[in-house]
C-alpha cells in the first residue's frame, strides 16, 4: 500500500513539475520587486547626506514634473522662487540683486553644474525640463563634502536616465495655457562596453503677464537644451548645452515698468568623471556667456548693454578606503573661474571692465563613517577652502565642519547631525559688474546648524520628524539705498519643525502629507516671520490612469493672506507606447506669491524715494497643459 | 533593520537582488510554456543572471540549447538560426522573427511580452495566465 502511495505521489510530481502554471499575480510582484531593486535612487543615496527628498522616477513620472521647480517649490525649507530677472532663485531678497542662491548647489549624475560668476547651477537649472531625469535628490542642512567643491547647504542631484531601462528613443510633444508648448525627444542605447543616452528639448515657454502702470511686465523664454551622456560602469562623459532667450522681467527698472528688458544666456557644460579602484577623479568645464539689454526711462542707469562670458574649470581626485569599522573619503578639489566682458555699456558709454576676473578654490576634505556598532555610526567631516580673487583682498580661507551620529532600531532611525558651513562672496559681488557689489572686503558668512532627524517606519507607512536649529552669521544682504551688498549686522536664527507621513498603499502608490513650521528670528528687512508649510500629496494608479493630486498650503505671520497652491494631473496609458496626458497647476490661483518692491517715480524726480504698492506676483502660473509622448 | 550595517556592502547587494528577481522571471515562465528541463545558451550578459540558475541549464554551444536568452548573437551558427530566442531587449524582440518573447525595460519598468504566432510556429502553447503579458 505505502509502495502505491509512493508512486502516485511521484507520478504526481512529475506530471505537475513542469504543468504546474505560474500565476500572473506571481509575475506582476517578480515585475514590480525588480522595478523596486533597481530603483536607481536606492543606489546613488546618500546614507548619511544630511536630510534627503528622494523623488523616484516613478514619482517624477506620476507627479508629470515637467520642471525642476515643480519638484523644488514643495522642498523644505526654502522651496522655489524667482527674483526680479524672473531667474530661479529661491533665496532671492526681491532686489536688483542678480542671483542670492548660491548656497544650492545643482549637480547631474555626479558632476556639479555651475557658473562661473553666481557660483551654482541653480540659475540655469531651477526651471530646467526635466524630461532626461530618471530620479531627483534633494539633502538639506550641509551634506556630505565628496560632492561639492564649494560651501552647500542643500544639493540637488539629478540623475540622467540610463539606457538600461530607456533602450530605444521617446518624443513628447505639449502644449499649455498662454500659448506655451514644447516638443523634446531622447534616444539611448546599450552599446557593447558603454551605453549612451541623448536629449534634446526646445521649449516655448510663455507665462503670464503683469501690468505695472502701463507696462506690460514679461518672464517668457524659449529655450534649446541638449544633453548627452556617454558611459560605462566607471566612467561617464557628460556634454550639456543650453541656448535661452528671455524676457527680464522688472529687472533693474526701480519703478517696476523697464521700456525693454532682455537677458540671453548661452551656457556649456562637459564633464568627465571615472573610478579606478579606490580612486575617483573628476575634470569639468562650465561656460556661461550673458547678453543682457535693459533700457528705462527713469534711474541713473537709462540704458545698458552688456556681454559678459565666464569660465569655470574644475577638477578633483578623491580616494575611498574602506578598513576595519571605517569607511573613508579624502580628497582635492581646485577650481578657477574666470569672467571676461566683451561689452559693458552704459547709458551709451562704454565703462570700464574690472580687472577681478579670476577666481580660485583650492579645497581638501576628509569625511570618514566609523561604526560604533551594528546600528550605530559616527560621521565625521571637515573640509577646508582656500579662495582667493585676483586684485582684490577679499581673499578667505573657510573652514566647514559636520559630526553626525546615526542610530537605528527595529523601526527607529535617529540621525543628529551638527554643521558649520562657510561662505565666500560669490565672483559677480566682487567685481563690480553691476550696482549692487560689496563694499571692500567682507566678513565670511557662516551657518551653524543642528539637527534631529527620527524616522519611524512600520508596515506601510513612515513616520518623519525633523528639527532644525539654523543661526546665519554675516548674511550678505542688498543696502537699499546705497545699491550694495553687505553684511548684516544681526544673527538670523531660524527655529523649524517637520513632520512627514508617508503611506504607501501598496508597491507604487503613495500618501504624502507634511506640516513645516518655521519660526525666522532679524530676518533682514522684516524682522520675525513665522512660516506655516502644508503639504498633501497622492499618487495612485487606477487601471490605465496615473493619479496626482498636490495641494501645497503656506501661510506666513507678515502677510495676512493664506496660500493654496492645487496641482492635479492624469495620466492615459492609451497603449504601450503612447500616452496622453493632463496637468493642472495652481489650479485655485491661490499659489504662494513674491512682492516685487518699486518706487513711486514722480517723488523720485522731486529726490524722496518713496515706496509704491509692491506687486504681489507669484513664481507659479495658474496654467494647464496636455501632453502626448510616444515611444519608439 | 540595522540599515547602517548595510551601508557598506549596500550597492553589492542592491545589484545582486535584482538579478535574482529577473532570475526567478526566468524560472518561472520559461519551463511553464516549454514543459520541460531547459537547456539554455544565453549571450554575456544573460549568462551573468543565469549561472545562478538551478532550474535553467546552461549550454555553452547553443546547437543543444532549447532556447537562446539574450539580446546580442551575432556569428551563431547556422544550425542556431532558427532557435526560439527570449530577448532581454526591445530592440531584438522587435526585430528577430524567432523570438517567442521578451523581458525588457520600457518608460523605466521591466515589463514581459509574448508573441502569440512565434509561439505557435514552435508548438508551444503560452499558459493561461500568462495570456495577460502578449503583445498586441
Amino acid at each position: 500500500m505505502g509502495r502505491i502511495i509512493n508512486l502516485i505521489i511521484i507520478c504526481f510530481f512529475v506530471t505537475n513539475l513542469f504543468s504546474k502554471e505560474v500565476e500572473t499575480k506571481e509575475i506582476f510582484n517578480l515585475l514590480n520587486s525588480i522595478e523596486k531593486k533597481t530603483d536607481l535612487s536606492q543606489k546613488t543615496k546618500l546614507e548619511n547626506g544630511g536630510v534627503s527628498f528622494i523623488y523616484t522616477r516613478d514619482d517624477l513620472k506620476r507627479m508629470q514634473a515637467k520642471s525642476l521647480k515643480d519638484i523644488l517649490k514643495s522642498t523644505y525649507p526654502f522651496g522655489y522662487n524667482e527674483n526680479r530677472y524672473g531667474r530661479p532663485d529661491p533665496l532671492t531678497f526681491n532686489t536688483t540683486a542678480p542671483f542670492l542662491s548660491s548656497m544650492i548647489r545643482v549637480f547631474i549624475d555626479n558632476q556639479e553644474i555651475t557658473t562661473g560668476l553666481y557660483g551654482s547651477g541653480i540659475v540655469v537649472l531651477g526651471d530646467i525640463d526635466l524630461g532626461f531625469v530618471d530620479h531627483i535628490e534633494i539633502y538639506t542642512q550641509n551634506p556630505s563634502y565628496e560632492f561639492s567643491t564649494e560651501a552647500t547647504f542643500v544639493l540637488v542631484k539629478l540623475y540622467t536616465k540610463v539606457a538600461q531601462k530607456d533602450e530605444g528613443g521617446k518624443v513628447e510633444i505639449s502644449s499649455s495655457s498662454y500659448n506655451a508648448n514644447s516638443v523634446s525627444g531622447h534616444y539611448s542605447q546599450e552599446l557593447d562596453d558603454w551605453s549612451y543616452f541623448s536629449y534634446v528639448s526646445k521649449d516655448n515657454i510663455k507665462r503670464k503677464k503683469y501690468k505695472s502702470h502701463n507696462t506690460e511686465l514679461s518672464r517668457d523664454k524659449k529655450r534649446l537644451h541638449l544633453l548627452a551622456s556617454l558611459y560605462n560602469t566607471n566612467n561617464r562623459i557628460l556634454f550639456q548645452a543650453i541656448r535661452t532667450k528671455e524676457d527680464a522681467f522688472i529687472g533693474k527698472s526701480v519703478d517696476a515698468t523697464p521700456l525693454k528688458n532682455t537677458n540671453d544666456t548661452d551656457f556649456l557644460h562637459l564633464g568627465y568623471d571615472t573610478k579606478i579602484k579606490d580612486f575617483s577623479f573628476l575634470a569639468s568645464y562650465d561656460y556661461m556667456l550673458n547678453d543682457k539689454y535693459f533700457a528705462d526711462d527713469i534711474g541713473a542707469i537709462r540704458t545698458s548693454d552688456i556681454k559678459l562670458s565666464s569660465h569655470v574649470y574644475s577638477t578633483e581626485l578623491k580616494y575611498n578606503h574602506i578598513f576595519l569599522n571605517n569607511k573613508l573619503v579624502v580628497g582635492g578639489k581646485y577650481r578657477v573661474k574666470k569672467s571676461h566682458y566683451t561689452s559693458r555699456i552704459a547709458n551709451g558709454v562704454s565703462l570700464e571692465v574690472p580687472n577681478i576676473d579670476t577666481q580660485t578654490i583650492s579645497t581638501v576634505f576628509l569625511e570618514n563613517q566609523y561604526s560604533l556598532e551594528e546600528n550605530s555610526i559616527l560621521t565625521t567631516g571637515v573640509s577646508s577652502s582656500l579662495v582667493r580673487n585676483n586684485n582684490s583682498s577679499q581673499d578667505d580661507d573657510l573652514l566647514m565642519y559636520r559630526i553626525g551620529h546615526t542610530y537605528t532600531t527595529k523601526n527607529f532611525v535617529f540621525k543628529t547631525i551638527a554643521s558649520r558651513v562657510e561662505i565666500s562672496p560669490d565672483p559677480y559681488l566682487i567685481n563690480g559688474q553691476n550696482p549692487y557689489t560689496v563694499f571692500g572686503d567682507k566678513k565670511v558668512q557662516t551657518l551653524d546648524s543642528i539637527i534631529e532627524h527620527i524616522t519611524y517606519e512600520v508596515d506601510q507607512n513612515k513616520y518623519e520628524l525633523l528639527l532644525t536649529n539654523l543661526k546665519s552669521k554675516n548674511y550678505l544682504v542688498p543696502v537699499l539705498p546705497e545699491m550694495k551688498i553687505d553684511n548684516y549686522d544681526k544673527d538670523v536664527i531660524t527655529n523649524g519643525v517637520l513632520a512627514r507621513w508617508t503611506h504607501n498603499y501598496n508597491t507604487f502608490d503613495k500618501l504624502f502629507l507634511t506640516f513645516g513650521y518655521l519660526k525666522k528670528e532679524d530676518l533682514p528687512f522684516i524682522g520675525e516671520q513665522k512660516q506655516y508649510i502644508g503639504i498633501l500629496k497622492n499618487i495612485n494608479t487606477y487601471k490605465k490612469f496615473d493619479l496626482f493630486n498636490e495641494m501645497l498650503f503656506y501661510k506666513y505671520s507678515t502677510e495676512d493672506k493664506e496660500f493654496y497652491d492645487y496641482s492635479m494631473g492624469v495620466k492615459y496609458h492609451y497603449s504601450d507606447d503612447l500616452t496622453i496626458s493632463f496637468k493642472g497647476e495652481n489650479l485655485l490661483n491661490k499659489a504662494k506669491t513674491t512682492s516685487y518692491a518699486r518706487l513711486n517715480t514722480q517723488l523720485l524726480s522731486s529726490s524722496i524715494l518713496s515706496q509704491e504698492e509692491p506687486l504681489e506676483i507669484s513664481p507659479i502660473d495658474r496654467r494647464v497643459m496636455i501632453s502626448v509622448e510616444y515611444l519608439f | 533593520m540595522r540599515k547602517l550595517f548595510l551601508i557598506f556592502i549596500f550597492i553589492i547587494n542592491s545589484f545582486g537582488s535584482e538579478n535574482n528577481y529577473e532570475l526567478k522571471l526566468y524560472e518561472k515562465i520559461l519551463p511553464s510554456i516549454f514543459k520541460k528541463n531547459l537547456l539554455v545558451y544565453a549571450d554575456k550578459k544573460s549568462k551573468e543572471i543565469l549561472i545562478y540558475s538551478n532550474v535553467l541549464e546552461l549550454t555553452i554551444s547553443c546547437i543543444h540549447a532549447d532556447i537562446l536568452i539574450g539580446k546580442d548573437f551575432e556569428n551563431l551558427p547556422q544550425v542556431c538560426e532558427h532557435k526560439p530566442v527570449f530577448s532581454t531587449n526591445y530592440r531584438n524582440f522587435m526585430k528577430n522573427k524567432n523570438s517567442i518573447g521578451a523581458f525588457y525595460w520600457r518608460k523605466g519598468r521591466p515589463q514581459i511580452k509574448f508573441r502569440l504566432d512565434t509561439l505557435r510556429k514552435y508548438d508551444l502553447i503560452l499558459p493561461e495566465s500568462l495570456m495577460e503579458f502578449v503583445y498586441e
